[in-house]
């Protein structure tokens, strides 16, 4: 495969970024211990040494919603001060260290605008969260370390490319037509996504959703004019815009990506039916294999057994329709046997164990035939539950209102 | 004589059924007083708060499933060879038996699998924190799953020999009324065939498949949908075996007979015809499923109370006839008059005395407007330990008292703590489910092993949360004593050498009325059978339709673009 002068260039500055910052990345970035497994925006960490103030956004987008900190990793030079800027969506956050540590901006708040500072004297790593959606997975931490410099640290990172198989941190999990490969269009100086493919039971998906281009192609989206209105709009913060949803077929809209990095974007009317993508500019060279081969394997709807599940399948069927087969073998066994005797039991019980015999029935002081007796007793009982019943529905009815603002009033 | 002594062969049957049973009893109240002090924050040493769910699984399935079902096994095998006076076909039944214990073993096992780090088993994490609804989206190691439905086929076939057992009878004694509890374990049977279809499909068509692998997605709603088709038949499955001991035991325990043998029939062909298409009262809160199904699955669960209410009236009335015969006068005083130091009595006569309250919480989870006020808190747990819990298995541990000893011959042992135990379990239960159902009504949620909220507070409307916990975690620690106390009962007895005289007298009175009163048209089981299929395709046909037609493995439909 010949390479274009673009790609060589291209693939040379990747090679030439990760000799670069590979070794220092290497070196800086922190262990978290497994802090941020759960946060999906957190990409590395934001390398902002010698700034002196550094500016977080508390409800930035991800985490599937705006439950997230951007940069949820970010490593500063010691007296910095932090500031986390409330952005005003996902409901109230606050920001809480782990554990015993210094930060702690009180009850959760949802204005936007709000500000909370701390500035960080001593070295050291600082995790926090926000305590109504930890959970959810909105973490983050700052790491205060001397040295740096500057932009250094992450302009690299963004020059170094994504790897081989980029990280998506989740975007795809509910995209049907994404197989697990980025198609490599490295070759190409133009590349085409059709907007409005099949996919995500519809015509709700971007063919092919995952593309790796190099950096300068011009990436140009395609309208099929199929399952209504579409667009083309980046995740957060991102060059990504096409405006109000269209459905005409053969629109297009295009843009050429410059810079290397995973842009990730979706049509936002069908986002939650899956209809994402993303393009990986710039990265390993091509050749990763997926690209035309990934599509036909795991398409296909076709049942494939292990051995093990042979045989468990097999034994499940065996055992649902054993009820019919043994009846089928009980009837013939009938068929052919004279009647059993009770010889046997006797003769076990002459020589058997011990014999047992029952209480005497104990005979009652009075008979009471059918036509003598009346149940007054159980009349007055049954009428005593339904006056409970009756009682324990007021009750239930009434529970609503008790102590409460009724609906009505 | 003696029933060991009469029919040894199932008698043996019997004793193995029980003796699964009552492990499973032990296994599952441990699980079950390790959540009582967990989520009440009474003590959380034993357990992860993550191991909470397998906890809560192990729970429900070992009690609501694997005590139940071996338990009515034996009671129903002995039920029918004493009313018809014969052995049963003893190869069909102890097949059931290995079937349904193969099952509660590998079910058994997957989800203790999750108590020690689910290991991987057949390219699967071996474990099954899917709850006692074993319903997508939770999904479970393929061994529970095959498990469950190995318990299902099991008692499928001990089944069928309770019916061959019939038909033998039958060509022997053409023109006879069928025993009446013969009648009534055939007609549970029956109605668990009809109902037990559901959660078949469901487990071998749905479960099965997408736990190994062979299938990607599921319809949740649809196996939501099948699972309680079955669901709360199967109530019914653990009640009716609990009322053929009230019925026909229980009057003879007070000194009496029963009341009226064809409203005891009536009963049971009600629970018949009515027990399956009421699944959707357990949906109310999901979508995809038209209101009016709805409503019909509620006013079906509404005429579910009249053959219970019957039942109310007629073994009242059967143990004041017992009370009567020992001599008592008056309105209520004849209350007075009745056995309770009998630890059989006492334990049936509470378990009837809290299924009462049951019944009462159970209308409010069938009314479709306030069952909202308490849907999916832990009101629900609360009533369903009154029934299951205490209106089966108190039934069945006293019973147990009763039967057991005619099973192996032994007299029963440690009388006193058998005594004690029936009133221990219902303190226990009664503080246990009082405190669950007022903190239903203060939202507190179910299955949930802190529920404790940052900047919330619950807020009881009769009583305060702190107390609610006390008494949960105190009526949850009783029962397990009481549990205990019967497994103490029962182990003792069982190790014991045969020989002697019984406390107890196997001898069942006649009814006061008898079957010959009644018509024979409620021995018509295919007629019966027959109308109730048409309910079921009335009440779930056209639902399941709408499913099926929407995608079995593909569920949902794009949104329509405005």
């Amino acid at each position: 495969m010949a390479l274009s002068r673009r790609q060589f260039v291209g693939a040379a500055a990747g090679t030439a970024a990760l000799a670069a910052t590979g070794t220092a990345t290497a070196q800086e970035e922190p262990d978290y211990g497994g802090w941020f497994d759960d946060v999906s925006n957190y990409d590395g960490t934001a390398d902002k040494r010698g700034q002196d103030t550094v500016t977080i956004t508390v409800g930035a987008q991800g985490n599937n919603g705006a439950f997230a900190f951007d940069p949820p990793a970010v490593m500063v030079s010691p007296g910095t001060e932090v500031v986390w800027e409330w952005s005003g969506e996902g409901g109230g956050h606050n920001v809480v260290s782990d554990g015993d540590g210094p930060l702690d901006s009180g009850s959760p708040v949802s204005e936007a605008g709000t500000t909370y500072s701390h500035t960080f004297e001593s070295e050291g790593m600082f995790k926090y969260v926000c305590v109504p959606h930890k959970s959810l997975g909105m973490k983050g931490a700052v790491v205060v370390r001397p040295g740096g410099s500057g932009d250094g640290g992450s302009g690299g990172q963004q020059q170094q490319g994504p790897p081989e198989n980029p990280d998506y941190g989740g975007w795809f999990d509910d995209v049907s037509n994404y197989d697990g490969t980025t198609v490599d269009r490295t070759d190409a100086d133009s590349v085409e996504i059709s907007v409005g493919a099949q996919g995500n039971n519809g015509a709700f998906a971007f063919d092919p959703p995952a593309v790796r281009v190099t950096p300068g192609t011009e990436v140009t989206w395609t309208w099929t004019g199929e399952g209504g209105g579409h667009n083309v709009v980046s995740d957060g913060d991102g060059p990504l815009d096409s405006g109000g949803a269209v459905s005409e077929a053969g629109t297009t809209y295009s843009h050429t990506f410059e810079e290397m990095g995973v842009y990730k974007y979706a049509c936002v009317p069908h986002k939650s039916l899956g209809m994402k993508g993303a393009v990986v500019v710039g990265g390993p060279l091509g050749g990763s294999g997926g690209g035309s081969g990934g599509g036909s394997e795991q398409e296909g709807s076709g049942i494939e057994l292990s051995g093990p599940q042979w045989l468990l399948s097999g034994s499940i069927l065996l055992a649902f329709f054993s009820p019919l087969l043994f009846a089928v073998a009980m009837r013939r066994r009938q068929n052919g046997r004279p009647p059993q005797t009770g010889e046997g039991g006797e003769l076990q019980r002459a020589t058997g164990p011990e014999p047992v015999e029952e209480a005497a029935e104990t005979e009652p002081a009075v008979e009471l035939g059918h036509d003598e007796y009346d149940p007054k007793g159980t009349a007055a009982l049954v009428a005593f539950y339904f006056v409970l019943i009756g009682l324990l529905w007021v009750f239930m009815y009434f529970v609503e209102f008790l102590g409460r603002v009724s609906i009505i009033g | 004589m003696v029933f060991v002594d009469s029919y040894p062969k199932t008698s043996k049957i019997v004793r193995s059924e029980f003796i699964v049973a009552f492990v499973a009893l032990g296994i599952g109240a441990l699980f079950g007083v390790i959540q009582a002090l967990h989520r009440t924050g009474v003590f959380r040493g034993f357990i992860s708060s993550a191991d909470y769910y397998t906890i809560l699984t192990g729970h429900g399935v070992l009690l609501a499933l694997v005590f139940t079902t071996f338990f009515i096994s034996g009671l129903f095998t002995w039920a029918v060879a004493n009313s018809l006076e014969r052995e049963l076909p003893h190869r069909i039944a102890w097949s059931g038996f290995w079937i349904m214990l193969t099952g509660t073993v590998l079910a058994a096992v997957s989800i203790i699998g999750g108590l020690v780090g689910a290991p991987s088993i057949l390219g699967h994490d071996l474990k099954a924190d899917v709850l006692f609804t074993f319903y997508a989206p939770l999904k479970a190691h393929p061994a529970f799953y095959i498990g469950a439905a190995l318990i299902i086929v099991g008692s499928w076939i001990a089944g069928l020999a309770y019916f061959k057992a019939l038909w033998e009878w039958r060509s022997e004694n053409p023109d006879e009324r069928i025993p009446l509890q013969t009648f009534m374990v055939l007609t549970t049977m029956l109605m668990w065939y009809v109902s037990t279809i559901g959660v078949a499909v469901e487990v071998v068509a749905f479960l099965i498949p997408w736990s190994l692998g062979l299938i990607q997605n599921v319809d949740p709603l649809l196996t939501r949908t099948l699972f309680w088709y079955f669901g709360h038949p199967v109530v019914y499955f653990w009640l009716m075996p609990a009322y053929l001991v009230w019925y026909t035991i229980l009057p003879k325990l007070a000194g009496g007979r029963l009341f009226s043998d064809p409203l005891a029939r009536v009963v049971f062909v009600a629970f018949l015809l009515l027990s399956t298409p009421v699944g959707f009262h357990h949906q109310y809160t999901d979508p995809g499923i038209p209101s009016g199904y709805k409503f019909i699955a509620m006013t079906n669960t509404m005429f579910l109370l009249l053959p219970s209410l019957l039942t109310a009236f007629t073994v009242v009335a059967s143990v004041e006839h017992g009370a009567r015969q020992r001599g008592a006068k008056g309105y209520l005083s004849w209350l007075r008059n009745l056995p309770w130091g009998k630890p059989a009595f006492a334990g049936c006569m509470l378990a009837g005395l809290m299924f009462a309250a049951g019944g009462f919480s159970g209308m409010i989870n069938a009314g479709m407007n306030i069952n909202y006020l308490i849907h999916n808190t832990i009101w629900v747990p609360g009533h369903f330990h009154l029934t299951v819990g205490t209106a089966f298995a108190l039934t069945a541990m006293a019973i147990s008292y009763w039967l057991v000893p005619q099973i192996t011959g032994k007299k029963l042992r440690q009388r006193s703590i058998a005594t004690l135990q029936p009133y221990v379990w219902f303190v226990g239960m009664a503080l246990m489910s009082n405190a669950m159902h007022r903190a239903g009504l203060a939202g507190i949620p179910r299955r949930t092993a802190e529920p404790t909220y940052d900047e919330f507070a619950f807020e009881g409307v009769a009583g305060t949360v702190g107390e609610m916990r006390i008494q949960i975690a105190i009526g949850g620690f009783l029962l397990f004593v009481g549990a205990a106390m019967f497994l103490i009962v029962m182990t003792d007895t069982l190790l014991a050498r045969r020989g002697g005289t019984l406390s107890v007298n196997s001898n069942i009175p006649e009814p006061l009325s008898g079957a010959d009163h009644s018509p024979r048209i409620l021995d018509n089981y295919k007629l019966w059978t027959a109308i109730a299929l048409l309910l079921i395709v009335i009440a779930y046909g056209p639902p399941l339709a709408s499913m099926v037609a929407d995608g079995l493995f593909a569920p949902g439909s794009p949104p329509i673009p405005v």
